[in-house]
């Protein structure tokens, strides 16, 4: 049975790409060159990066492997938490998940259907980051054997190892939520995660390490495994850096016992995994039905009793509505700002002194680049689906004289407003550790202020572009191969935003707070981001009006 | 073939279905009926194992179907009213995947599609994309795919939606023929008239509570009219 389920996962998908190429040929050209560019990019700089590591600022081999640990461990955290909420979506709430659910297959089997889909769905991204990356590193010592092996031994174990973890969080939590309520156990998760997360980063302080790995110049390319805190070797991240430090130095069997090593957490957390499903799956779907199921039968039931009237609510009060109903939504929405808090909060604390102009100049672009992600991530999150998710109420929408313009602004607008606030508030915020910070302020707000109306709009422009009436589900949408496609958009964008910044401050800084920061081209990017906005009201209105199947 | 146990399905204070108790025989047409948010739903995903009860058992051939889901399943067929098809796939595709899940060896599986394509009128459009298909017409094909395992036990909910007459009547006839063959059919309709036409025997359900439950004479009487007073009476 599992054999049939995944030969016609797979047929579907094969399916789905060649027809989506054959039937919108200029959109999918358009998506592998953005997917090419990004690609490219990201080997430059990882290539780049590599080589002014150990040759210009000499930080030696070893040290380059446990930055490598750093990143990889990042990349980690962030596949395995995409993937609860994916997750979440394919395989609990999902319709197909529901129809597999009457068919006598042991739900065990639905269960590892699904979690490929939601695998595939999920990784794509992230995938294309790290293959790109890891070019970009064997590009540098010139050994392309171990980017093959490393993709295939510690790369792809690594995602899976992510992957699991999330799907394993996600049963528990279910699991759990009978006797707690689901809050509760998502706000342990949540704790357990931030925890273990400061744990791992406080442990790996780069900054000690750096020190105690420098007593040992000039042998740092030297295996200084002794200075490694013991709880490292409990992540999968640290054993896939160590396959590539060894590798590279060409120490075979300690790069295949690393290997060995991620492989065996990998299989080891897919086995869990799947004994934690066969265990609990079935129970978890039903809690996730029960609870999904709860808020329609109230619902219909007082609708019943003589429902409000819709013709009263306003568009704008009927997407808050909505919003605010729907739980995946207002509890992701509600993390992303309780992040950007913490984020503002170590802003206003934090004091950064460096001695070089080039690295204050860096910290500066990094924390500025850092707050066009976070619009970034939150406009791909909420901006993009806003055009789909109105999906199966279209007809209600085109039916009726409502104008369509008026639709569209209710959308984009409310987006925009939030997204300018959040980033002037950024804005203000970021130059704020470093030293003779004020000149900055008026710089950086404008930044972000802009960088609020153009990331929405370019987020909008491709929400428009791939707009999927047919998918119900917000996560879907916001992780599916558009949404993908304006994440890479938007990053090219934020990367042209922060090197205009880079330039605009270095002098400033070299000149320890004496030169005066020039405002006068900043209407330029007034001017680009009404193009974006203008660009997102054509593409928008276009996604309004097409023909409905 | 269908027995329902002192079911209860409650979500936080709110109770959808309280202490329903049905056994539907083989060969029965039962007919669920209900206004909107009486319980029809709620009691049909329970029954689908999409659900798990409160309180109570229910039971597929003798088994538990909670306890046992796989084993109950391999008896049911259940055809809700927003059906999930697969938009890519062709209908032949469908039917194929839907019969192999049930573990119909793959010559078996192909009679039977063709079978019940041709009962259901789908044949000319077997080899079409699904996506293509007018509403109607995926109705008919979920149709037969609920048919094409030969379940003991058929669970429709809301079973007319997009049919045409003459869809509506081959759904008639052919679930009566299900029933003839010894199957039993667990319907929920909003049309007093179908249920009029096929049942054998009626439950109305209303605020989650069973109000009325008799064989369709006793509860139609006289008539299509007075079928109408007789279920507004019962469920104001």
């Amino acid at each position: 049975m599992l054999k049939e389920l995944v030969k016609t996962k797979l047929r579907l998908l094969y399916l789905e790409g060649g027809e989506r190429i054959s039937h919108h040929l200029l959109r999918s050209i358009f998506s592998v060159i953005t997917f090419s560019i990004f690609a490219y990019f990201t080997f430059a700089v990882v290539k780049f990066a590599t080589g002014y590591v150990i040759k210009e600022a000499k930080l030696g081999l070893f040290l380059y492997h446990r930055l490598l640990a750093l990143s990889l461990f990042v990349f980690f955290a962030i596949i395995s938490v995409a993937n609860i909420l994916v997750a979440f979506a394919t395989i609990f709430r999902n319709k197909e998940a529901e129809f597999l659910h009457t068919l006598p297959i042991e739900p065990v089997q639905i269960f590892v259907s699904k979690f490929l889909d939601s695998f595939l769905y999920s990784s794509a991204l992230m995938s294309i980051l790290i293959i790109s990356a890891v070019a970009g590193y064997a590009g540098y010592f010139h050994n392309g054997l171990v980017a093959i092996l490393g993709i295939i031994l510690a790369v792809f174990p690594l995602i899976l190892s992510a992957a699991c973890i999330g799907s394993i969080i996600l049963l528990v939590v279910l699991k759990f939520s009978r006797k707690i309520s689901v809050r509760a156990a998502v706000l342990v998760v949540t704790a357990l995660y931030a925890g273990g997360t400061y744990l791992y980063i406080r442990l790996n302080n780069p900054f000690k390490l750096f020190t105690d790995v420098m007593k040992y110049y000039p042998h740092i390319d030297r295996y200084l495994g002794s200075l490694d805190p013991k709880s490292d070797y409990f992540a999968p991240s640290f054993w896939a850096a160590n396959f590539f430090y060894f590798a590279t130095t060409k120490n075979f069997i300690g790069a295949a016992a690393s290997a060995l090593i991620v492989c065996a957490i990998a299989a080891g957390l897919f086995v869990l995994m799947i004994k934690l499903a066969d265990k609990y799956y079935q129970d978890a779907f039903w809690i996730a039905r029960h609870k999904l199921f709860e808020r329609k039968v109230r619902k219909s039931a007082a609708s019943a009793d003589g429902g409000r009237n819709c013709r009263s609510i306003s568009l704008l009060r009927k997407d808050m509505l909505l919003f605010l109903r729907e739980p995946s939504q207002t509890f992701h929405f509600t993390v992303l700002i309780i992040l950007i808090g913490i984020f503002l909060f170590n802003l206003f604390a934090m004091r950064i002194f460096l001695p070089d102009n080039f690295i204050v100049t860096s910290a500066f672009t990094l924390i500025f680049a850092f707050n066009s992600f976070l619009i970034v991530s939150l406009a791909v999150r909420f901006v993009y689906p806003m055009l789909s998710l109105e999906g199966e109420s279209m007809w209600l929408l085109r039916s009726s004289p409502v104008n369509l313009r008026r639709v569209f602004c209710s959308k984009l607008l409310p987006s925009i407003i939030i997204s300018t606030l959040i980033g002037a508030v950024l804005g203000y915020a970021s130059p704020s550790p470093f030293e003779n910070f004020r000149q900055l302020i008026p710089l950086s707000t404008l930044y972000g202020l802009f960088g609020g109306i153009i990331f929405p709009s370019v987020v909008m422009i491709f929400g428009g572009v791939f707009v999927d009436y047919k998918e119900t589900d917000a996560v879907r949408i916001s992780s599916s191969h558009g949404a993908t496609v304006s994440l890479l958009v938007s990053l090219g964008m934020m990367t042209i935003l922060s090197s205009i910044v880079f330039n605009q401050t270095f002098l400033y800084f070299a000149s320890r707070g004496n030169f005066h920061v020039d405002l006068s081209r900043v209407w330029v990017l007034g001017l680009i981001a009404a193009a974006c906005a203008l660009l997102a009201y054509t593409f928008g209105m276009k996604a309004l009006k097409i023909d409905l199947s | 073939m269908l027995e329902l146990n002192s079911l209860s399905k409650k979500f936080g204070s709110f109770t959808a279905v309280e202490n329903l108790s049905l056994n539907i025989e083989p060969g029965e047409i039962y007919g669920f009926l209900g206004p909107n948010g009486a319980g029809k739903t709620t009691t049909i995903k329970v029954i689908a194992t999409l659900l798990k009860p409160t309180s109570g058992i229910v039971r597929i051939n003798d088994i538990d179907a909670h306890k046992f889901p796989r084993e109950a399943k391999k008896y049911l067929s259940y055809v809700p009213d927003q059906p999930f098809l697969y938009e890519k796939l062709s209908g032949q595709e469908f039917l194929l995947f839907v019969a192999r899940l049930y573990g119909m060896e793959k010559e078996d599986a192909m009679k039977s599609v063709k079978g019940v394509s041709e009962i259901f009128e789908v044949l000319p459009w077997l080899n079409k994309r699904i996506e293509d298909y007018s509403q109607g017409m995926r109705q008919r094909l979920i149709l037969a795919a609920a048919m094409m395992h030969r379940p003991k036990l058929i669970v429709i909910d809301e079973p007319m939606v997009g049919l045409d007459p003459r869809g509506a009547e081959t759904f008639k006839a052919q679930t009566r023929l299900a029933a003839q063959n010894g199957a039993a059919v667990f319907v929920t309709t909003h049309q007093l008239s179908l249920a009029k036409d096929i049942c054998t025997r009626v439950g109305i359900i209303h605020k989650g509570r069973l109000v009325f439950e008799g064989s369709m004479q006793e509860f139609s009487g006289n008539g299509t009219e007075h079928l109408e007073k007789r279920y507004i009476e019962l469920t104001s």
